[in-house]
């Protein structure tokens, strides 16, 4: 059996796990207190996974919140991180846009956390009555 | 002078979602943010755990900040930023200067407070020692990082094991810096477990439970810091002292509520949670201003701030629009087990009301109950509670209170 | 050649400096650190003594009294806060009425103005939080407080404006005799060549007396000091001290020239002036003694806590005194020995008694007919009016820009003390003049903003700015990132 801290949301339940050749998947989880649990519980004995998050230069100064849009395997993170080292985001960013694909072989893309200071971004007309 | 609805005072995930709440409503409203960019905080928090409760996803800071400015420019909110907020006067004249603008004297017709926290410093700690470069509060670290691109030190330690200080160990790790362990006084962690988990056990970082940083050491900049382990009033056990060489000491020993313009209007504060003493509508004892967020009290979680700057922003509207405040009719105190609890008031203008409290210390299967008149009235049970994770309790029915609120925490 | 080198950069260097300005004698100060003021002037009391303790018919007692005297109008041309508010020295028993007699008695014979003895319920009554436990009080109506850092770099400021010169970073390694005149180096190398030398460097006396083959024994005496915001700034309304003891002037209580509240200090003998580290212990008892002058203390209000040094020399009679006199050795070196409390309050006397002496050795200077004691300065954005708010943000943006939150600093003050006289090139120099990083929150706000600031204006990377020069480093390259932006 294996116990550790769930980090799918800030409640933090404390899962069990215990192998279990009858249960879905081979594992049987206690201590969750919702259905991510022993999906996230799972993951963690066979692949676990972690979403990475940085910033980087962008394109005349400033930094760029970047994430990676899902998470990558654990093991991964320091190759991730290496990768990210060599982005340089444009000043048109936009919230969610690419910044790189595939990051360090893992599949997974990089994208831009925030608007660029020259995103092209505008609020649609104000919906209220005035 | 300007004259204007709502005045929000404060660009983060309170002050924003006010200013797009009270805009939906109707009123014309105006966000003045200190910063050259709006989204507070958040803008520096560029880790993930944002937003599950909010928007259902999980988002990064900056993300989640994005989106809340974006939905308040949406709702017609104005956002000013580089805009400083010096003076509020009793009949809510706001005082700013904004950069590229000049001095703004603006006529509110209600004034909304999201002003955000402060970090705890050494000085209030009063940790003995030498005073070199090389300490910082877990914050002003994040923003060196994630805002400036420097990195505050390569060897560091790290006092206090709230949220901030636990994302600090992991972001400099991942920066190529060395965390050499994470010191705290309480038995046990204050940030959230999950935290625990991906910013410390992942990365092997010791965590030192009832343990403190006795003194600082270094004349121009750190070299080191002596840790020891404390007594049951928080106090160094001689004896149990070791040395850790580092070039860096983090603080991440609590937040304050950032309330000086609040009390420059001499509003009725709670001395425990450093906010001011509000409605369930957030309504202060200063007619016409509304307080949110970390200012109001210090939340574990972005989403709950920008739930209560909703609550607020409505109101704030509402006001300026002529409604009338409700008075208060009864009052909100902790009882058992209780530290405190907002609101503070109750006006039973609220179908329900959500009351938000820490208890005093941690406990297992246990049960919130709120009294009115020695009945209980509403009562919730939890697997457990701690002081670091804030709990809440929904009640209905409040529109004829005869007494006052008391809410106790109670094992099972 | 100069006709002056000051060496060292704290009060007394920078009033001898100011003082030679004003006989139109063009000096030079050689400054060891990044800023002047990083020894005692840095960290002590803030006050202007009223003069009743020193022992009569010393120097100290001289220079004390005189300026003191002098403290109101010099802060005037300078511009800087000099707040006139009294002092008591409380008796709570008659042992300590004893002792206030014998202060008043020491304080009239060095002509020190309106000492008198009041009672318990008097005092309680002017000083409402004034334990009752107090029985009399020496009353000093001549005390007052003042910046001593900001006293310091006004007065350089001003000389340099009438054409002396400040140089920083200057640590003195080598002072010898050539021709008429004395060359002085610097551990990087520089030199500089003076007809006369006054060696006023603090804890450095001694060992730049050395160099010419004088012996000045020192000794040193840390004290550690409590601060508190400025919301509790008027919790006490005069300087509020206790009977001195063998080890200084006791405990007090006061509120600063900045309008904070301060503490302590503690007094603690050390074997050598370089680290001040706080200790739990004194800062338990400066809480604990402080209590007894007034029991109900805002301590939740505690933003900081500091220690200073001051370089003592005994007098052969055993009497403290401070020891200013010129060499028998070196011909046209004088050496400020022992610039203990009450340094502050002497200073600008002390100035001036250090310029006689050296133009009784054959000194001259034009008269200073041109010496303009004004320091020009603008007000402090904080303490402006609206409407003066208004035209300095119509006259300059910057003024739009608060960097510091707690203290209200904006960023054309900052830019202006980097470009001022004596320029601010470090994150503590810069804290000094403008005070952003004083207030509450200790700088956690303003840091990474001073820091770009500081980059821009001096065209360097963030991660060559320090917090007090040498290896005080604030922080460094992210790895395997080529630092950019923000510049």
């Amino acid at each position: 059996m294996k116990t550790f801290t769930c980090i799918v949301c800030p409640v933090g339940c404390k899962l069990e796990v215990t192998q279990d050749a009858a249960a879905p998947q081979g594992y049987r989880v206690t201590g969750n207190r919702c259905a991510r649990g022993p999906r996230y519980a799972v993951e963690e004995m066979t692949c676990p996974k972690r979403t990475v998050t940085s910033t980087v230069p962008m394109v005349g100064g400033g930094w760029m919140p970047v994430r990676t849009a899902d998470s990558v395997p654990k093991e991964s993170i320091d190759r991730v991180l290496a990768a990210m080292r060599s982005i340089v985001a444009p000043r048109e960013a936009q919230l969610g846009d690419v910044l790189a694909g595939d990051i360090a072989g893992t599949g997974v893309n990089v994208i831009a956390c925030d608007d660029g200071p020259a995103s092209a971004w505008k609020p649609q007309a104000a919906q209220h009555n005035q | 002078m300007e004259t204007i609805d709502v005045v929000v005072i404060g660009g983060g995930p309170a002050g924003l979602a006010a200013a797009r709440e009270a805009s939906r409503a109707g009123a014309r409203t105006l966000v003045l943010e200190r910063d050259t960019l709006a989204g507070g905080i958040l803008r520096q928090c560029v880790h993930n755990g944002f937003g599950l409760h909010y928007f259902g996803e999980e988002l990064t800071g900056p993300q989640y900040g994005r989106r809340m400015v974006r939905a308040a420019l949406e709702a017609g909110a104005e956002i000013a930023t580089g805009a400083m907020v010096l003076e509020i006067t009793k009949d809510r004249v706001v005082r700013a200067v904004q950069q590229g603008v000049g001095v703004r004297e603006i006529r509110a017709g209600a004034v909304v407070l999201a002003t955000g926290c402060r970090e705890r410093t050494r000085g209030a700690l009063k940790i003995p020692g030498t005073r070199p470069a090389g300490v910082y509060t877990a914050g002003t670290a994040q923003r060196l990082i994630n805002i400036e691109g420097r990195m505050p030190g390569k060897r560091a330690v790290i006092l206090g094991s709230g949220d901030i200080g636990l994302i600090m160990a992991r972001r400099m790790t991942w920066e190529g810096a060395k965390v050499l362990g994470v010191m705290e006084v309480l038995p046990y962690p204050g940030g959230l477990a999950r935290n625990v988990q991906q910013c410390l056990v992942d990365y092997d970082i010791p965590l030192y439970l009832r343990h403190t940083v006795a003194q600082i050491h270094g004349r121009e900049r750190v070299e080191g810091v002596t840790v020891a382990q404390v007594d049951e009033r928080y106090q160094p056990i001689p004896g149990t002292e070791f040395d850790v060489e580092c070039d860096t000491l983090l603080l991440s020993v609590g937040l304050i509520p950032e309330n000086e313009l609040a009390r420059s209007l001499g509003m009725a504060m709670d001395p425990v949670t450093g906010g001011a003493v509000v409605d369930e509508n957030r309504a202060t004892s200063v007619e016409g201003v509304f307080a949110c967020g970390n200012a109001l009290i210090v939340h574990d979680l972005a989403d709950n701030a920008s739930v209560e700057g909703e609550i607020a922003g409505r109101a704030a509207a509402a006001y300026a629009s002529g409604k009338a405040a409700a008075g208060a009719v009864a009052a909100a105190v902790p009882g058992k087990g209780v530290r405190f609890v907002v609101p503070q008031r109750v006006t039973g203008s609220q179908d329900e009301v959500t009351f938000q409290m820490r208890v005093r210390a941690p406990m297992g299967a246990s049960r919130l109950e709120v009294l009115c008149g020695g009945n209980v009235i509403a009562k919730a049970n939890r697997p457990a509670m701690a002081p670091g994770e804030m709990e809440s309790i929904t009640v209905q029915g409040l529109e004829n209170l005869a007494d006052n609120i008391e809410i106790r925490a109670v094992e099972r | 050649m100069e006709s002056v080198a000051v060496i060292g950069g704290g009060v007394a260097g920078c009033a001898t400096l100011r003082a030679l300005a004003k006989r139109g004698i063009k000096g030079v100060l050689l400054e060891a650190q990044s800023d002047l003021c990083g020894g005692a002037t840095r960290a002590n009391s803030a006050i202007s003594h009223a003069g009743y303790d020193p022992v009569p018919g010393t120097l100290m007692a001289k220079l004390n009294v005189e300026g003191t005297r002098m403290m109101p109008s010099l802060c005037e041309e300078l511009g800087i806060v000099y707040r006139n508010i009294g002092a008591y020295v409380l008796a709570f028993d008659e042992k300590d009425m004893q002792h206030i007699r014998l202060l008043l008695e020491r304080g009239r014979q060095n002509g020190v103005p309106g000492l008198e003895i009041i009672s318990g319920q008097e005092v309680r009554q002017r000083e409402k939080r004034i334990s009752d436990q107090v029985i009399a009080a020496l009353w000093a109506p001549s005390a007052g407080v003042v910046s001593p850092y900001g006293l310091a770099i006004a007065m350089a400021d001003n000389a340099v404006q009438n054409g002396a010169k400040v140089l920083l970073n200057f640590k003195v390694s080598g002072l010898c005799r050539q021709g008429d005149g004395w060359l002085i180096t610097a551990q990087d190398g520089r030199t500089v060549q003076a007809q006369y030398v006054v060696n006023a460097a603090g804890a450095g006396v001694a060992p730049i007396a050395a160099m010419v083959g004088d012996t000045i024994r020192q000794t040193y005496r840390t004290g550690e000091y409590l601060l508190l915001d400025h919301t509790v700034g008027d919790w006490v309304e005069h300087i509020i001290f206790q009977p001195p003891t063998s080890m200084g002037k006791g405990i007090l209580v006061t509120p600063t020239p900045d309008g904070n509240l301060l503490l302590g200090p503690t007094s603690h003998d050390v074997d050598h002036a370089e680290d001040r580290p706080t200790h739990a212990e004194g800062m338990q008892e400066i809480i604990q003694t402080a209590q007894k002058s007034v029991p109900e203390l805002p301590l939740s209000q505690v933003i900081t806590e500091f220690a200073g040094v001051r370089t003592l020399v005994k007098r052969e009679d055993g009497v403290d005194d401070f020891s200013i006199f010129a060499s028998e050795n070196a011909p046209g070196v004088v050496h400020a020995a022992g610039i203990c409390s009450p340094g502050i309050s002497a200073a600008p006397a002390m100035g001036e008694y250090i310029a006689d002496m050296l133009e009784d050795m054959g000194l001259e200077g034009d008269g200073g007919a041109a010496f303009n004691p004004v320091r020009p300065h603008e007000k402090a954005f904080c303490d402006m009016n609206w409407a003066e708010r208004e035209q300095a943000v119509a006259k300059d943006d910057a003024y739009a820009h608060i960097v510091c939150r707690c203290e209200t600093v904006t960023e054309a003050e900052i830019v202006a003390a980097i470009h001022a006289p004596v320029p601010a090139v470090t994150l503590d120099a810069i804290k000094r003049r403008t005070r952003a990083g004083m207030g509450r929150c200790q700088g956690g706000f303003c840091t990474p903003r001073v820091m770009e600031i500081l980059s821009r204006e001096l065209g360097v990377p963030m991660e060559q700015l320090t917090k007090c020069g040498g290896n005080s480093w604030l922080c460094m390259a992210r790895e395997g990132e080529v630092p950019h932006g923000n510049n």
